[in-house]
C-alpha cells in the first residue's frame, strides 16, 4: 500500500515592516540569518522556491507608481529615475555575508557553501516537520518619490522533489 | 456450475481492483504550496537646496560705506531644489559679525534691521523673486521665499538689497564704521520643509 503524499508548507514570518527608508540603503532582517522558518507541514519531499515582485504604491492601485525589482544586484546608481530595488536571501549555515538575488522569476534557492557538497544544491525539506531558516536583505531606489508607502511580496513555494 | 463460474469472474474482477488500488502511485494532494511574505516600508523625505552663487560682495571689491544701499540684480541668484519631494521654501537674514582669522569676532557686528530702517550697527536686508514686483524686508524670523510648492529640478532665480548701518563716527565731513579694513559676514539663511 502507499500513503497519501501532501505537499505544504508554514512560514514563520508573513511580514518584513521596514518603515521609513532612505535611498540606496541597505535594509537586513534581524537576525539576518535566521528571521524567518520555513517548515515542511506535509509529508512529501519539497525543493523550495523564492520569488520577488515590484513594489506597488500602497492605497493607490491605480497608480502606476512602483519600485521595479532589480535583476541584477544592482539599483541603478547613476540612473535618477531607475527607482529599482534589490532583494536577496540568505540561507542560515550558508557562507556566512551570501546573498542570492531574488528575482521577479521563481527560482529554487539554492545554497552557497564553497567547498562543500551542499555549494549550489537546492533547499529541500525531507520529510514532516523539516526545517530551513533564512534572512533577507534589501537596498533601497537610488531614487524615490518621498512619503509613498510600498509594498512588495516575496513567494516562497514548495515543490515536491 | 455456472453460479460458480459467475463467483469466480467477481473475484478476478475485485482483485484486479485491489491492484489497481495497491500500485498505483499516490500522487501529492497539492503538487505545490506557497507562502508569502509581505514587505512595507515608507520612502523617507529627502530635502536639499543649492544656492548659486553663494556668495555676494557688496561694492563691487567688497569695501561698503556706511548708511549706502547695495543690491544685486534680481537673477543673481538660483535657489533649486534637489531631494525627492515637493517643498515650501523660507528665507530669513541675520545679523552680521566681525570675522577675524576665520573667527567671529564679537567685540563688533550689525543688527539686523526690523522695519527696513538703519541706525547705528544696524543694517537692513531685502530680497525679491525675479518674478516679483518688488523687494521683502528680510528678518531673523523665516518668512515664505516662494508662494508655490517647488519641486525637485524646480529653481527660482532671486536678488538681495542690502542697507548698511549709519556711521560710527565721522570725520572730516565723512562717515566710517569703527572697524577698518574688517571683514563683516552676513548671512541669508534658505530653509524648506516638506510640502506633502
Amino acid at each position: 500500500m502507499t500513503t497519501e503524499s501532501v505537499v505544504a508548507i508554514s512560514l514563520s514570518q508573513t511580514n518584513w515592516a521596514l518603515g521609513e527608508v532612505s535611498t540606496n540603503t541597505e535594509e537586513v532582517t534581524s537576525p539576518s540569518a535566521t528571521w524567518c522558518t520555513i517548515t515542511n507541514e506535509g509529508n512529501a519531499n519539497v525543493n523550495i522556491y523564492i520569488q520577488g515582485e515590484d513594489a506597488q504604491w500602497v492605497g493607490h492601485p491605480l497608480n502606476s507608481y512602483k519600485w521595479l525589482l532589480s535583476n541584477n544586484n544592482t539599483s541603478d546608481p547613476g540612473n535618477p529615475d531607475a527607482h529599482r530595488y534589490v532583494l536577496w536571501y540568505h540561507i542560515a549555515n550558508d557562507n556566512a555575508g551570501s546573498y542570492t538575488l531574488v528575482t521577479k522569476e521563481s527560482l529554487p534557492m539554492r545554497h552557497v557553501k564553497e567547498g562543500s557538497a551542499k555549494d549550489g544544491t537546492i533547499l529541500t525539506l525531507s520529510g514532516h516537520g523539516d526545517q530551513a531558516q533564512f534572512g533577507l536583505k534589501l537596498l533601497t531606489p537610488t531614487y524615490f518619490y518621498g512619503g509613498r508607502q510600498m509594498q512588495a511580496r516575496i513567494i516562497v513555494s514548495a515543490v515536491a522533489a | 456450475m455456472a453460479l460458480h463460474k459467475r463467483n469466480l469472474n467477481v473475484v478476478t474482477v475485485l482483485l484486479l481492483l485491489l491492484h489497481v488500488l495497491i500500485f498505483t502511485p499516490s500522487l501529492p494532494v497539492s503538487a505545490q504550496t506557497t507562502g508569502v511574505i509581505t514587505i512595507t516600508m515608507t520612502g523617507g523625505y529627502e530635502i536639499s537646496l543649492a544656492v548659486s552663487p553663494d556668495h555676494w560682495e557688496p561694492g563691487g571689491a567688497g569695501i561698503v560705506h556706511p548708511d549706502t544701499t547695495y543690491e544685486t540684480d534680481a537673477q543673481q541668484f538660483t535657489l533649486t531644489v534637489g531631494g525627492n519631494c515637493p517643498v515650501h521654501t523660507y528665507i530669513a537674514g541675520a545679523n552680521a559679525t566681525l570675522i577675524r582669522e576665520g573667527r567671529i569676532d564679537p567685540s563688533y557686528k550689525w543688527s539686523l534691521s526690523q522695519d527696513g530702517g538703519n541706525g547705528l550697527l544696524t543694517y537692513a536686508l531685502w530680497f525679491t523673486l525675479s518674478d516679483a514686483a518688488g523687494y521683502t524686508l528680510l528678518t531673523e524670523t523665516p518668512i515664505e521665499f516662494c508662494s508655490t510648492t517647488l519641486g525637485p529640478g524646480d529653481s527660482k532665480q532671486f536678488g538681495v538689497k542690502l542697507l548698511t548701518p549709519q556711521p560710527d563716527f565721522i570725520r572730516d565731513g565723512t562717515g566710517y564704521f569703527a572697524v577698518g579694513n574688517a571683514n563683516i559676514q552676513a548671512r541669508i539663511i534658505l530653509s524648506a520643509v516638506a510640502a506633502a
